[in-house]
């Protein structure tokens, strides 16, 4: 019976996906009409348990209203229809998604399924699984039994249901558990239709236990609306009732729960493949406290060993602020186990300052002169003025401008250091309060290269404009030289992204060359290619500067980046935050600025000058990318004027972002 | 379809590969049941009474394609009353590929619903009057021509789903409006899609429970809806049209319900706080002392609902308070402080 047997196999798919079925199955006679007949038998059967299932939660399923709040939240406009909440508590507590409250409304009203209704309060949210917990005065309401994580199967029935449509009656949508510990851990994977329409409402299994709560999420992360795009789509996620009744305590009492973070960072995040090799460690974050530094391994979370970076999360991405976790990490062979407390959040860096420059000039004797003292800055608030030399910073002797750096990062501003100052032959101690790095650019500035009578250029050295292509390109690339260049002066190189395969235009290039002799700058300018700005650029671009770089005598800390327009913005951001060390300083005139941007660092330090028309209809935009950089505590300067100001070559414009440029040593 | 928007081209992808895999799983049970050729191959036997429409459209998004059903054995069908339609030739193209031309006999707009009539004769056919109501929880299938995937001699595409709800239509004007607000059936089948409407869905074993929808967004949450005209409300309609009983009612599509002003907040005696933003929180601020809410309400109460309709903002306060009929009470829930007060006031007469 070749039919017979093509049924079987099919059925037997079919039986797969149901766990009543397979029990069903193995009554069945093993005619085919008695077959055929079971088998609608069974469907009716299942039906039925879709039914009673969904009966049987649905009295813990609650409608919930809200009023006022905005009309719009983000660029989506803000829903404004009735959605689910689930009881969690029988005097009053329910859970719901934040997804539901993200436009802040004024008031929310809760309906139970016997159609009682109750004025309901927000007491706390989850921002790690995006819920809200809200509380009605109310007693006696039906909790849900809670199907424990462990036992949730990928391939069981489970069944969405919301109270949205209507107060009476639920509306249900039927799938599968199509995986479990989705989000790093956080949520269930579901096929049954999640939507606003059942978003805070429960997914259910087939005897009515609920299994999670419903809630768009997103892989990437995000806010309360990420997810919310693939509604209905097959894809739906909901949060398991039992780690939401572990958090709840903390809800209840009104605490807000956040994802717990340790501040380690890993070399390419992104990999899945990559050691679990620790690149950066923040700044007063759990990690720092605990002593674990760059370099350092992670090899096991809570004595579960690891070597994966997407294992770590899987591991961590469950965990709230506030709980401890045990990290084993190894040093160069030794192993130790430490234990973290994770945190809600990781306070910026903020490197501090004492408002000097420091001078260029090389010296014989050990310190720091002081080139340019900030007027109101802290060093000028402790008295010291520019040719002091500071040859102690707290208990740590400085000899050079590095180790001067150094001895400063251990602290932060506002916090008070006493530095060792030699004036006129004597040593001082001078107390000074630190404080944020200037965004002010000297107003004036007068020029300093380094040695009072320089050598001259060896024979041969090109100096003036120039055109050369680095090795492996055909590409060429445009440069200035100052006609005085000599190895015994420190210079800064501006590297300029031409838009048009002509690097240095004339017109950029007569308006730099009186800046860049005055102040010693090395123009480099780097022609885009056919195609305009591409990703693949990058590598030319590095090539280039490496090649100025080994000629000539340029400080690390004073290479720039530099664009002027909108074409070729998006390539110097690219560039900028994915070559932190090659470009400590950024300057980009365009109203095209990242809302994303990278932690700042102690090192590679990196400050940015950012500028734009304000008769540019675009300008309140730019000026709000900027909170990005202000929340990340990354230094920015803005040159922010109307155009008239600038009358078409912009002089004052380009006199201080030169003095910008000059200063960028700043400690 | 070439001016759908990439969004909708995405939810058609995602929505055409769930129903892919659906198709697969489920296609097994449901051939399988009894001895009466209609439920011995139910998905056939509903296929071989679903045709495919080609007409006007083809433009701005619109497509020009839909799906109906046949309810005579001499060529009646069912469809959705849409632009389709508003062509000089219709194309009825059956199950088995046989083309037909097809001719509106009537439409009535207020149900979406149009009849078609094509030269055939022994056809198959639904019975109306055989048209079942279905609960909660219940399988369903859905059968159209969505996305045109069915070519010529093709058999509809079937879709498998639960019946999600049974609820009153709400749905938001846009782009396709309707103006039925009666009971529809909600599935969780994903069967908005461009050329569905018209389609049939059904109960598992093939028994006819309602007309497939326009592509229309839900009033109330912004999201597709997926949905049905059960057969009860069409079926006397259709039946009419059929047999040239129908009395045309107006068709007139500006003739919508106006907005009623009858009543203002004012006539309850309650000053609401100035309408200010797009969502201004309904929040009363004066009762005058010699009001019909004095004592009852207080300055500060935040009105919830009116009568049973939760009222968002101050905008839908005076609607729904506009729409109030003269004399009895309406019922009032404010919020006040973490209460929820219910008050009845009296509806003063007006003519």
């Amino acid at each position: 019976m070749p039919f017979l047997s093509v049924r079987v196999a099919r059925l037997k798919t079919v039986s797969r996906l149901m766990s009543l079925a397979t029990v069903m199955l193995a009554t069945l006679a093993m005619t085919p009409s008695g077959r055929a007949q079971e088998s609608a038998a069974l469907d009716d059967l299942e039906e039925r348990a879709f039914r009673e299932a969904a009966a049987v939660a649905a009295n813990s399923v609650v409608r919930i209203e809200t009023q006022g709040g905005l009309d719009v939240v983000g660029e989506l406009a803000a829903g404004s229809g009735p959605t689910s909440g689930v009881v969690v508590g029988q005097d009053g507590w329910i859970i719901s998604s934040s997804f539901n409250f993200t436009n802040r409304p004024t008031s929310i009203v809760v309906t139970l399924a016997d159609g009682r209704r109750f004025a309901a309060q927000r007491i706390a949210e989850d921002t790690s699984r995006h819920l809200t917990l809200l509380k009605i005065e109310a007693t006696g309401l039906e909790e849900p039994q809670a199907v424990p994580e462990r036992e949730i199967r990928v391939g069981q029935w489970a069944i969405a249901i919301g109270r949205t449509f209507d107060v009476a009656t639920p509306n249900i949508s039927v799938g599968i558990v199509s995986a479990v510990k989705r989000i790093w851990g956080k949520a269930i994977q579901t096929d049954a239709k999640v939507s606003p329409v059942n978003y805070g409402g429960a997914l259910v299994d087939i005897q009515g236990r609920v299994l999670g709560v419903l809630a768009p999420l997103s892989p990437q992360g995000g806010d309360e609306t990420a997810g919310a795009e693939w509604y209905d789509s097959g894809i739906g996620f909901a949060i398991p009732l039992e780690s939401v009744l572990r958090g709840l305590g903390r809800l209840q009492t009104g605490t807000d729960l956040h994802a717990g973070l340790m501040g380690i960072g890993f070399r390419g995040e992104q990999s899945p493949t990559d050691q679990l090799l620790i690149e950066t460690i923040r700044d007063r974050s759990p990690a720092a406290a605990a002593e674990i530094k760059p370099g350092d391994k992670v090899i096991a979370i809570e004595g579960q060993s690891i070597t994966r970076y997407s294992e770590l999360r899987q591991l961590l991405g469950s965990r709230y602020a506030g709980e401890t976790v045990k990290v084993d990490v190894e040093r160069v062979g030794e192993k130790r186990q430490v234990e973290l407390t994770l945190v809600a959040e990781l306070p910026a860096y903020e490197a501090p300052s004492l408002g000097i420059l420091p001078s260029r000039t090389d010296s014989a004797e050990p310190g720091v002169n002081v080139r340019f003292v900030d007027s109101g800055g802290p060093a000028a608030k402790a008295g010291i003025v520019p040719g002091d030399r500071i040859v102690k910073c707290g208990d740590t002797a400085v000899t050079n401008v590095v180790e001067l750096r150094s001895a400063l990062a251990g602290f932060t501003p506002n916090d008070a250091v006493t530095l060792g100052v030699q004036r006129d032959k004597e040593t001082i101690d001078v107390e000074v309060t630190l404080g944020r790095l200037m965004s002010d650019v000297p107003a004036e500035l007068s020029s300093e290269a380094g040695s009072e009578n320089p050598a001259k250029a060896p024979e041969g050295t090109e100096v003036g404009l120039l055109s050369a292509a680095p090795p492996g390109h055909e590409r060429k690339y445009s440069a200035y030289v100052p006609e005085d260049y000599s190895p015994d002066r420190h210079y800064a190189l501006v590297v300029y992204l031409a838009s048009g395969n002509d690097g240095l235009p004339a017109r950029f290039a007569n308006a730099w060359k009186p800046v860049a002799d005055q102040r010693s700058f090395i123009l480099l300018g780097i022609p885009s290619g056919p195609r305009g700005w591409q990703p693949d650029d990058a590598e030319y671009v590095r090539d280039c500067v490496t090649q100025m770089t080994e000629k000539y005598r340029i400080d690390a800390d004073r290479v720039v980046l530099h664009v002027d327009g909108e074409e070729a913005a998006p390539m110097g951001w690219s560039l900028a935050f994915r070559e932190r060390t090659r470009f400590p300083g950024v300057a980009i005139l365009s109203t095209l600025i990242p809302q994303k941007v990278p932690e700042n660092l102690p090192s590679p330090r990196q400050q940015f000058y950012l500028g734009w028309s304000l008769d540019d209809p675009r300008a309140l935009r730019a000026r709000d990318a900027l909170k990005a950089f202000e929340k990340a505590r990354l230094p920015v300067t803005v040159d922010e004027r109307p155009e008239a100001e600038k009358k078409g070559s912009d002089e004052a414009g380009r006199d201080r972002l030169g003095r910008w440029i000059d200063s960028l040593d700043r400690i | 379809m070439s001016g759908i928007t990439d969004e909708r081209r995405l939810f058609g992808r995602l929505r055409t590969a769930a129903l892919v895999a659906v198709v697969l799983t489920c296609h097994a049970p449901m051939t399988v049941r009894g001895q009466d050729a209609s439920a011995v191959e139910p998905i056939r036997h509903v296929a071989s009474r679903v045709v495919k429409i080609f007409g006007a459209g083809g433009l701005q998004g619109l497509s020009d394609f839909g799906s109906g059903f046949l309810i005579s054995a001499d060529g009646h069908i069912a469809t959705v009353w849409s632009h389709v339609l508003d062509a000089e030739f219709v194309t009825v193209v059956l199950d088995d590929g046989r083309r037909f031309e097809g001719k509106l006999v009537g439409a009535e707009p207020a149900l979406d619903v149009a009849v078609l009539k094509i030269d055939g004769e022994n056809l198959p056919y639904f019975e109306l009057t055989d048209a079942v109501p279905a609960s909660l929880g219940s399988r369903v299938l859905a059968f159209s021509n969505m996305f045109e995937v069915a070519n010529g001699d093709e058999p509809v595409s079937v879709q498998h789903g639960v019946l999600s709800a049974r609820i009153n239509m709400s749905a938001r004007r846009g782009a396709f409006e309707s103006r039925y607000d009666g009971p529809i059936y909600v599935v969780d089948a994903i069967t908005n899609n461009p050329g569905a409407a018209g389609g049939v869905l059904t109960t598992r074993d093939g028994r006819l429970l309602g007309m497939l929808g326009k592509e229309l967004r839900d009033a109330r949450t912004g999201t597709w809806l997926n949905y049905a005209l059960p057969i009860e409300v069409l079926r006397t309609p259709i039946t009419q049209i059929v047999t040239g009983d129908f009395s045309k009612k107006e068709t007139d599509p500006d003739n919508v319900p106006k907005r009623l002003n009858r009543y203002a907040p004012r006539d309850f005696g309650l000053v609401m706080i100035p309408d200010v933003v797009a969502r201004t929180p309904p929040y009363v601020d004066r009762i005058p002392a010699d009001g019909p809410a004095a004592g009852k309400i207080q300055p500060g109460d935040l009105i919830i609902f009116v009568g049973d309709t939760l009222v968002s903002s101050v905008r839908v306060l005076n609607e729904e308070i506009g729409k109030l009929e003269s004399g009895g009470n309406v019922r009032l829930v404010v919020r006040r402080g973490n209460e929820l007060v219910t008050v009845e006031l009296p509806i003063p007469r007006k003519n």
